[in-house]
């Protein structure tokens, strides 16, 4: 009894097994081809989300946040002393967001540092991640 | 892949023989694509899991059929190239993103607008590609995408702009829905609230002017009403359509047919493909033609996911016979999604995606076991049933319960009657669409020639309005499912599974229990939503 698909083994009379080296040898054609679909998709996906003309870069020589220090209006906002509108100006902070950090403000006092404001119900690491540079106490 | 052993077999010989099966290879890596982008903690089960199948297999030959353990095999390397695909689109830089995210106020903006101005909440809102950004005096960003808003967008597809404007996040609405999700599907980073929106010189762009001219040709012979119904399924364009009609449209069912998606496509390479062959054109050319037609018309249509993923699908099919291959729709539409997800994982968030695929999916599966109890019911009376009705019923059924819980979760609403409105809504919006596509085209030649066209397109759009808006109309036209969560929407797909897998594996023609089942499912699925509502709302 012979197994015909990439079997080491046969059985019975004249049996011999064959090594991995000749099982991939056989199969060879399958492994190349899925290997270089495979290879294709993923270098169209590098292209596509790296490499394409439509991929937003940056083209100034200076860095965003010198950007954002050359601003006249600089966007730092106090946590311990904003109001509701002010608090909305952070990003990933809507009306509600922080409307909550000016009752967890008022109910715990003034913040010791930004990280504090991970208490808050809707922000989360990646959303104080991204509040950081613009939040100050 | 089986072989294909047709008589007029040409092209290279492709098959890997002796016999092996590859065909789940591009299931997997759409799944490590899907699963990544979703879910990126299971990326790694899926691929362990695959490589404990492919060992399994290698030093358990009983495991499964010797066919298959190739596929088991080398089915590691698929997961694995789709969660790389899914790493590399998720950890490229956005800086438009972080720009935006910044708030920094005035920027300008030159790009080219990517999709037709649509009514916003304060005036129109259009799709940009940014080709140029400047901040403070300094180009910063060059590509990218944004959506702008502005009080009046007098713009087309393809028209270079100069936009001024504030640029911002999406944010998160009020109800929950993630506006940033759902543009960064279509490649957008940013909102840019705009104080004005200016074309650059004469160059506007032929998508845009097509779209113009497609108005003014729509416009000899119909109503506005009519010509916005037209305008919605030959560019897939619903801008102009009035609130109440197309709230029509989705409690009777029949929205889809406004949206360009496979059954649009589909239509059209059919009678493009079968016109050629009136002229007795070779396979070859015939297929080339389509396939060079139908692409260029996805594109005007503003190249939606779903007319995309039927454009790939119409490719494969067309293209099959040409290399000897057999025609396999539900492989086609399993490497359809490895090749659209690996260009932007994101579709798996697009509603219009997700219900194209579901549909699709839907009607090759349950079709066949579907038209039996059609067959066994329905038609019981008679001795030979009516085959095209019977299958028109089976496939508008088919698709009705594969994507009733994405609408469900999207839209709030399933439509009960849209099994029944599909039945006049499907056949005759065919006639609709090529009409509308002949009266566009001559039109722009000759108005006059347009006129008898249109005015045979009004009536049968008078006929898809007339059912939209009597069904609609009816106090059981839909359901309310306002809260639908994704927990809910997967369930309803498990729940589906083992009765399709049953049907599949002991199928039963004389006494269809599975698709039984499966619409028992569907209905205890809808009243349990209804239910989990109902409980949600009363607490």
């Amino acid at each position: 009894m012979r197994d015909e698909l990439f079997d080491t083994v046969t059985r019975g009379p004249g049996a011999r097994r064959i090594p991995p080296s000749g099982v991939l040898a056989r199969y060879r054609p399958h492994v190349l081809v899925s290997t270089l679909v495979v290879a294709v998709l993923v270098g169209g996906a590098l292209y596509t989300a790296r490499l394409s003309e439509g991929v937003p870069r940056v083209v100034y020589t200076a860095s965003l946040e010198e950007i954002e220090d050359e601003s006249q209006d600089p966007l730092k906002v106090d946590i311990n002393t904003a109001d509701v509108e002010e608090l909305d100006e952070l990003p990933e902070v809507g009306p509600s967001t922080a409307q909550s950090i000016v009752d967890y403000r008022q109910t715990n006092g003034e913040f010791q540092s930004v990280d504090e404001l991970e208490e808050i119900p809707g922000i989360g690491p990646e959303t104080l991640e991204k509040i950081d540079p613009f939040a100050t106490v | 892949m089986p072989r294909f052993r047709g008589p007029s077999r040409a092209g290279p010989d492709l098959d890997l023989s002796p016999p092996v099966r590859l065909d789940l290879w591009a299931l997997l890596l759409a799944a490590g694509v899907a699963v990544s982008t979703v879910a990126p903690p299971l990326a790694p089960m899926l691929v362990v899991s695959c490589l404990i199948v492919g060992l399994a297999a290698l030093l358990w030959r009983d495991l499964l059929p010797y066919e298959w353990r190739m596929m088991a095999f080398l089915g590691p390397l698929f997961a694995a190239g789709g969660v790389a695909i899914a790493l590399l689109h998720a950890a490229a830089e956005d800086p438009l993103t972080e720009l935006a995210a910044m708030e920094p106020g005035e920027v300008v903006l030159v790009g080219r607008i990517a999709s037709p101005p649509e009514r916003s909440g304060f005036g129109y809102m259009a799709d940009l590609r940014v080709e140029h950004l400047w901040y403070d005096g300094s180009e910063v960003v060059r590509g990218g995408g944004v959506e702008v808003f502005a009080g009046d967008l007098s713009v087309g597809v393809g028209d270079r702009v100069r936009v001024d404007g504030e640029i911002s996040l999406p944010q998160t609405g009020d109800d929950g829905f993630d506006y940033a999700r759902y543009l960064s599907t279509k490649r957008i980073s940013a909102l840019v609230e705009a104080t004005s929106v200016r074309p650059l010189g004469e160059e506007r762009g032929w998508i845009g002017q097509i779209h113009r001219r497609t108005d003014v040709a729509l416009g000899y012979g119909l109503r506005p009403r009519e010509a916005a119904v037209v305008r919605g399924m030959v560019l897939g364009d619903r801008s102009l359509m009035p609130e109440d009609l197309e709230m029509s449209f989705q409690r009777s069912g029949v929205t889809h047919v406004l949206a360009i998606s496979g059954q649009h496509v589909a239509i059209l390479a059919a009678v493009i493909y079968f016109a050629l062959r009136l002229f007795a054109i070779p396979a070859t050319i015939r297929a080339g033609v389509t396939i060079g037609l139908v692409w260029p018309y996805i594109l005007i249509a503003g190249a939606p996911p779903s007319a995309i993923r039927a454009g790939v699908v119409a490719t494969f099919v067309l293209a099959a016979p040409l290399f000897g291959r057999q025609v396999s729709p539900l492989h086609f539409m399993t490497t359809m999604l490895a090749f659209v997800l690996a260009y932007n994982p994101e579709l798996v968030y697009n509603t219009g995606f997700q219900l194209s695929v579901a549909a699709v999916f839907g009607i090759l599966l349950l079709t066949r076991p579907l038209k039996s109890l059609v067959e066994c019911t329905l038609f019981r009376p008679f001795t030979k049933p009516p085959v095209q009705l019977s299958n028109l019923i089976s496939v508008s059924l088919a698709a009705q319960i594969a994507t009733s819980p994405i609408v469900a979760a999207t839209f709030d609403q399933v439509s009960l009657v849209g099994v029944l409105t599909n039945l006049i809504a499907v056949p005759i919006s065919g006639p609709i669409l090529i009409l509308g596509l002949l009266g566009s085209l001559t039109g722009n030649i000759y108005p006059l020639l347009a006129y008898p066209l249109n005015a045979c397109n009004g009536f049968l759009v008078t006929i898809l309005i007339r059912v939209a808006q009597e069904s609609s109309s009816l106090a059981f036209a839909s359901v309310t499912t306002p809260g639908v969560t994704q927990l809910l929407v997967a369930l309803f797909y498990a729940g589906c599974t083992p009765p399709i897998l049953a049907d599949h594996l002991f199928p039963n023609k004389q006494n269809p229990l599975w698709p039984i089942l499966l619409l028992l499912w569907t209905t205890t699925w809808l009243s349990i939503s209804k239910l989990t509502v109902d409980l949600h709302g009363s607490q």
